[in-house]
């Protein structure tokens, strides 16, 4: 274990350096993720001036699930930037140094790189998510500090898992292209709102088959004391966790079996 | 002359008809994108006619025009493609045929355009446009207005994306600069998410100094039926001056990244 660690870091840490190299643009970069979360808030801001609420849900409200959402999207970025391309390693043949290498592979391609950009993102998500949450009237104890917390690592390890599969599938396909990227945004973007919104068939692809809904919504109806399940159970409010493990175990044996069939593309 | 260009535009548009698969994807994401925009309006509108002149036939409308125009952002990729050959020195070839570099990097782009604007924006808006009742131009006229005031976006996203794209014979590594003007400013300025007089005046007066809302703001409005007579004239005026400042800064930005190039030799 300590090993793993000592390794990770070592590897995250070369990538580091090498995307220091370009300081102006990696300086840029956080600076434009920044301006486009606040841009997106300040977008927030102007249509709930308008409208006052969205189904009953504040402005604050709304702000709260999107830092929520935003929190677990900027740490899957830090941790896991390396699966958005990952077809690259198939269609390059990179994929075949990756599997001679004496730790697992999945470990080695997620070391291999680790985003400090995104963690401009998590910093702003952080802020934004503390006002709103202030905001929204929560108060603070350990029981919600806690709750928070599990919350938000769930989240992560969901929104990881999709980004997982979907990588997954470039083992099968050769080529996956945006189609990660793509999916995640869309993904993050349907947590922002709630989910009451959409149609019962976008609900349910958003609870059972991409449960992304288990980042934002269910837990919120338990840290803004709501109650608006939309007939689904009311423990679903604590189903962020036991989601994320299912979705893990799930993604990885995926990962596996994609890895057991995979053929080098040669060149 | 033109013939020479038009080679890329088909061989681009080829290139991307390989790849099915991603395209189906593609499509697939996009699509649950636009619903969450059309649900989230839906919603907003319950219990309301009309919001700043926008009823809710109008701002569905104008939401999924403006999400089908979005998809050129996209799928563009014109800055990297730029970057991507300077680090490999791919750049040296192109220098070598006897073609402008601009409209070169123009006619390989607009054949992959023109390929997303006919397999996954012409699909999409029908699908939605059926699923939701939305409203056409209101004339003929107004359908023609449109679709060159569209080009004269593309050919202004373009533009930005190319000086972006430029910009790597200096820098090097530009995802910093693309993130800031597209993913930043251009989100915010060129009216996507909401019309351009939903905004806090404040805003909008930046917007209006921009060019970035003659990318998507303009064609919309002229959809929609927003900008009529006198202001749609307006707008095609400035999306004009947009067009001719931002090829020729294009111009010049490559012109002295060239001369830059000679210097370093080999």
């Amino acid at each position: 274990m300590r090993r793993y660690i000592k390794l990770y870091f070592l590897l995250a840490g070369a990538y580091v350096r090498s995307r220091l190299q370009y300081r102006l643009s990696f300086g840029l970069m956080c600076f434009g993720i920044v301006i486009s979360e606040v841009c997106l808030l300040g977008l927030l801001a102007a249509l709930l001036a308008k409208f006052r609420t969205v189904n009953g849900w504040t402005w604050a409200e709304v702000v709260f699930l999107y830092g929520l959402g935003n929190l677990a999207y900027s740490f899957m970025r830090i941790l896991g930037s390396q699966l958005d391309d990952f077809d690259r390693y198939i269609i390059r043949g990179e994929l075949d140094g990756v599997l001679i290498r004496p730790v697992p592979p999945l470990f080695y391609i997620l070391a291999s790189r680790i985003e400090l950009i995104h963690v401009s993102r998590a910093l702003t998500s952080i802020v934004i998510f503390v006002v709103a949450f202030h905001l929204s009237g929560i108060r603070w104890t350990l029981d919600v500090g806690l709750f928070t917390l599990t919350t938000i690592l769930s989240g992560t390890l969901i929104m990881f898992t999709l980004m997982l599969i979907s990588a997954t599938v470039a083992l099968w396909t050769t080529k996956s292209g945006k189609l990660t990227d793509l999916l995640i945004s869309a993904t993050k973007e349907a947590t922002v709102f709630p989910i009451s919104i959409y149609p019962l068939a976008v609900r349910l692809l958003l609870t059972f088959v991409l449960p992304v809904a288990f980042v934002t919504y269910y837990p919120a109806q338990q840290l803004l004391q709501k109650d608006e399940f939309l007939g689904m159970p009311e423990l679903f409010q604590f189903g962020a966790p036991v989601v994320a493990l299912v979705m893990l175990c799930v993604s990885y044996s995926l990962w596996c079996s994609g890895l057991r069939r995979y053929h080098s593309t040669g060149s | 002359m033109i013939k020479k260009y038009l080679t890329f535009t088909v061989k681009a548009f080829q290139r991307t008809l390989t790849y099915r698969f991603e395209l189906w994807m593609e499509l697939f994401i996009n699509v649950l994108f636009m619903l969450v925009y059309v649900y989230l309006w839906k919603a907003l509108y319950t219990g309301r006619t009309s919001v700043e002149g926008y009823d809710l036939s109008r701002i569905l409308t104008y939401i999924v025009v403006s999400q089908t125009l979005l998809t050129f952002t996209f799928t563009l990729r014109i800055a990297r493609i730029i970057e991507e050959k300077v680090r490999t020195g791919e750049v040296v070839t192109d220098l070598m045929k006897p073609i402008d570099f601009q409209l070169m990097t123009l006619a390989t782009a607009a054949g992959t355009s023109s390929h997303t604007a006919l397999f996954n924006m012409l699909p999409k808006f029908l699908l939605f446009y059926g699923a939701f009742g939305l409203s056409l131009p209101s004339s003929l006229l107004m359908v023609f207005l449109f679709i060159i005031s569209v080009v004269l976006g593309y050919v202004i996203l373009f533009s930005i994306e190319f000086i972006i794209g430029i910009f790597a014979f200096w820098l090097v590594e530009i995802r910093g600069l693309y993130a800031f003007v597209i993913w930043g400013l251009a989100m915010l300025f060129s009216g996507y998410f909401l019309p351009l007089e939903f905004y806090p005046t404040f805003l909008a007066k930046i917007a209006a100094v921009l060019p970035f809302r003659a990318i998507i703001y303009f064609p919309t409005a002229i959809y929609t039926g927003q900008l009529m007579g006198e202001s749609l004239v307006t707008a095609m005026l400035i999306q004009l001056a947009w067009v001719a400042a931002l090829v020729g800064l294009g111009r010049l930005a490559y012109r002295a990244a060239f001369r830059k190039l000679v210097i370093q030799g080999g």
